[in-house]
């Protein structure tokens, strides 16, 4: 622990040099591995945009789920359903009005794609209402239990027959059924652009772009923009989520977390708190859900699996919750690692070992290593089915952190309830023991490492 | 007449269906109520029960997956369905001890949602390593004909129709399905309830450390009741796998409505699991029959109505913050 903590103590810039030094640690190792791989200079692009987008993405959602876990100990294993609420609503806002022999089966509203943006997020903050409005009378962990079976009604409300097209003021809207909708309108990028009116000049942009990336540049030129962007997003998360741990409705929240008996008996309505902030991250949460997918063109209900939920979990258990820098960090190493991780793995093993093809069968790949003791067959064969095995490995990384450290990869990083610090002087503390026995005065660690050390 | 025969046959539909929830709830809630641990990974017992029983009764061939690229043309003892009513609980039992002795025992003392997302995990872990094995695929799984048949005793025909008063021909390995349910229920209540073993249960419930003081050795009990509970999974994967598809996917389909039969019939509540369960059955079965496209939702309204009307469950007594 303590070598750990030396380290990340020594970085200058704190928490957000952290940050910045894992994002430069990633893209440095992604670029190596796009080298052996030998890739061209738009595949290194590429694979940069890609990065960034899932690093936006997933550090956006553990921001959110950061709100209601991490600050308020709301436990919320629904994530993807209000994640879909944001999607479908934005896409029935957003698309173009219906037209008989069109390509699209359902039409939308028409409206411009930022009031599309907010009625989702209204929506998901909505149905976060209607979820925690019966939970909050309820033990911690229906909680769990609601919003999971609410996340899986609205995957199957949106995969019904029925709701496939239905009439809303006069329009042929629905959700498309099980074949998904069509989202044939502006990318948020364009739409932010023409909103701003620099469409015109980011077109020269990339026109200009063409001395990097001769042929067609514009995807290539549009992913990094849209990964900056989705940086640009997740500060703007940061700042809001910072600003709101550290106001007084932040810090209700966390005396919450911590024992909302004692918020309760302080004369706090704690349910309407909660309420507030569970509306707050689902709204975040369809955001985040917005950003993803809209990009995509497309979105099919099935997307919609418990799996993400899963996913956004395991990148703030990585991170650590209760802070938010460790969201991010969290959030960044599930999407480079985890996520992106297992396919530059692969490629980079058959890059290294080009002449020799994986073998097709088990059969093929374990008989070299029992007659001729060669076991390069049976590890390509292996690193072959790590793309399948890639949420058996999730699900063992996730198992681990929850038997030997809960309180998250990157070290102990709950910001308390308090606005002073807790901890005892340093003279006090000179007489006994190491760091750790002198935080446990301050009541919130000492309940976090008696569970820990307990038996 | 008819109306009678329709109302007659959903109502054994429902029994039918709601058995297994009753198989899964009993033993989520025995977990959930003595050892207060939260078991998300109820529904991989269940898909563990599913393929094993496939795997002990039948033999089916396989076409994709890591099984099938690996030679395995077929899979499967097949060695009849009686035999994996047997086996299955056994091997699954021995999957729940292994479960609590190395995941669920370090998280006792934790908060229940440390509990919550180990287990996910876990399920997780399940769900995909039989996606990898057995390719995500629906493998066919038929009702069994006979079971009990040794030598030349033909054995006891259990699929086919059976002509019932009033109701007409119905599916017989329906009725088998409530039969095994109602017994094995009887069986783990008669346990918790009138034995010494049960005696001990009961107590570590109500104060784990005092009955440890008594000189009783309390991480026994708390396996073994692991273990019954995660037998029972096995059995409702096995008895419900003719009935419903197989695919890896089944596990977490079944764990949220397995929950709400818990929740809505009260934790810790045998009598409330059965209840639970005997009504998620019914309501399945009356929207399946008079509105199919909203059987699924049916359930959580169900859920929600009860939830906000007793949020103890319909048998709880537990005390809910007020």
């Amino acid at each position: 622990m303590s070598v750990r903590d030396d380290f990340t103590a020594r970085i200058p810039g704190g928490d957000a040099g952290l940050i910045v030094l894992v994002l430069l640690g990633t893209y440095l190792a992604y670029v190596l591995a796009g080298l052996v791989l030998g890739y061209t200079l738009r595949g290194q692009l590429n694979s940069i945009a890609t990065l960034t987008f899932y690093i936006g993405v997933f550090a956006m959602l553990s921001l959110a789920l950061n709100l209601h876990w991490g600050y308020t100990g709301l436990f919320n294993i629904g994530i993807v359903g209000f994640m879909a609420v944001g999607v479908y609503v934005t896409a029935i806002v957003t698309k173009p009005t219906y037209v008989a022999g069109g390509a699209a089966q359902v039409g939308g509203l028409g409206l411009p794609l930022w009031v599309g943006i907010l009625a989702g997020m209204l929506a998901a903050a909505l149905l976060g209402l209607v979820v925690a409005l019966p939970a909050l009378r309820l033990r911690a962990d229906y909680l769990a239990i609601v919003t999971i079976a609410m996340s899986e009604i609205v995957r199957f409300s949106f995969l019904s027959g029925e709701l496939q097209q239905f009439q809303l003021l006069g329009n042929r809207v629905g959700f498309g059924g099980g074949s998904g909708l069509i989202l044939d309108f502006a990318p948020p990028l364009e739409a932010l652009l023409r909103g701003v009116g620099l469409w015109n000049g980011y077109l020269g942009f990339v026109d200009a772009f063409q001395v990097v990336v001769p042929r067609n540049p514009k995807p290539v030129v549009d992913g990094l923009i849209y990964g900056l962007l989705l940086l640009g997003f997740v500060a703007g998360f940061y700042w809001l989520l910072k600003r709101t741990g550290e106001s007084p409705f932040g810090r209700v929240l966390k005396a919450i977390r911590e024992d909302e008996d004692v918020a309760n008996a302080l004369g706090k309505n704690t349910d309407r708190f909660k309420i507030k902030s569970f509306m707050l991250g689902c709204a975040l949460m369809g955001l985040a859900g917005i950003l993803w997918l809209v990009p995509q063109g497309a979105v099919t209900p099935n997307f919609f699996r418990p799996r993400v939920t899963f996913f956004v979990w395991i990148a703030l258990i990585i991170g650590g919750a209760g802070s938010n820098t460790g969201s991010v960090l969290g959030g960044a190493i599930f999407a480079a690692v985890l996520y992106q991780g297992p396919r530059y793995f692969q490629n980079l093993v058959s890059a290294v070992f080009p002449n020799l093809d994986s073998p097709s069968g088990f059969g093929q790949a374990i008989s070299p290593l029992i007659s001729q003791f060669d076991p390069v067959p049976f590890l390509l064969y292996t690193v072959d089915s790590i793309r399948q095995l890639q949420l058996v490995v999730m699900g063992l990384v996730l198992i681990w952190l929850m038997h030997n450290r809960p309180e998250g990869m990157l070290g102990y990083r709950k910001e308390t309830a308090s606005v002073i610090p807790l901890s005892r002087p340093k003279s006090m503390a000179a007489d006994g023991g190491d760091d750790d026995s002198v935080r446990t005065d301050g009541g919130v660690d000492a309940a976090a490492q008696g569970g820990e050390t307990d038996e | 007449m008819s109306l009678l025969s329709d109302v007659l046959v959903i109502l054994l539909n429902g029994l039918q269906q709601g058995a297994i929830y009753v198989l899964l709830a009993v033993g989520l809630s025995i977990i959930l109520g003595t050892l207060k641990f939260v078991n998300f990974a109820h529904g991989a017992l269940y898909l563990i029960g599913t393929y094993a029983g496939l795997f002990v009764a039948l033999n089916v061939p396989l076409s994709n997956g890591k099984l099938a690229e690996w030679g395995f043309s077929s899979f499967g003892l097949d060695i009849g369905f009686f035999a994996a009513l047997i086996f299955v609980p056994l091997f699954v039992f021995g999957v729940g001890l292994l479960m609590e002795r190395y995941l669920a025992r370090a998280f006792y003392d934790r908060p229940d949602t440390d509990q919550i997302l180990v287990t996910f995990g876990l399920a997780i872990v399940v769900q995909e390593l039989f996606r990898v094995l057995f390719g995500s695929n629906s493998l066919p799984f038929e009702q069994p004909e006979r079971i009990l048949s040794f030598g030349s005793f033909a054995g006891l025909p259990v699929s086919g129709p059976v002509a019932l008063p009033i109701v007409g021909n119905f599916p017989q390995w329906r009725l088998w399905v409530i039969g095994i349910t109602a017994v094995l229920v009887a069986l783990v209540y008669l346990l918790v309830e009138y034995t010494d073993f049960g005696l001990v249960v009961r107590a570590g419930t109500r104060d784990a450390e005092m009955v440890r003081l008594l000189g009783i050795k309390i991480t026994r009990p708390y396996i073994v009741v692991f273990g019954i509970g995660a037998a029972l999974a096995g059995v409702a994967g096995v008895v419900g796998g003719p009935l419903n598809v197989v695919n890896p996917t089944i596990g977490t389909n079944i764990l949220v409505p397995a929950f709400l039969t818990v929740v809505i019939g009260g934790v810790g509540s045998i009598a409330g699991a059965v209840v639970g369960g005997i009504v998620f059955g019914l309501t399945t079965a009356a929207l399946v029959a008079f509105a199919p496209a909203w059987s699924q939702v049916g359930l959580y309204a169900i859920a929600a109505i009860v939830l906000l009307t007793r949020p103890q469950g319909l048998l709880g007594d537990e005390e809910v913050t007020p």
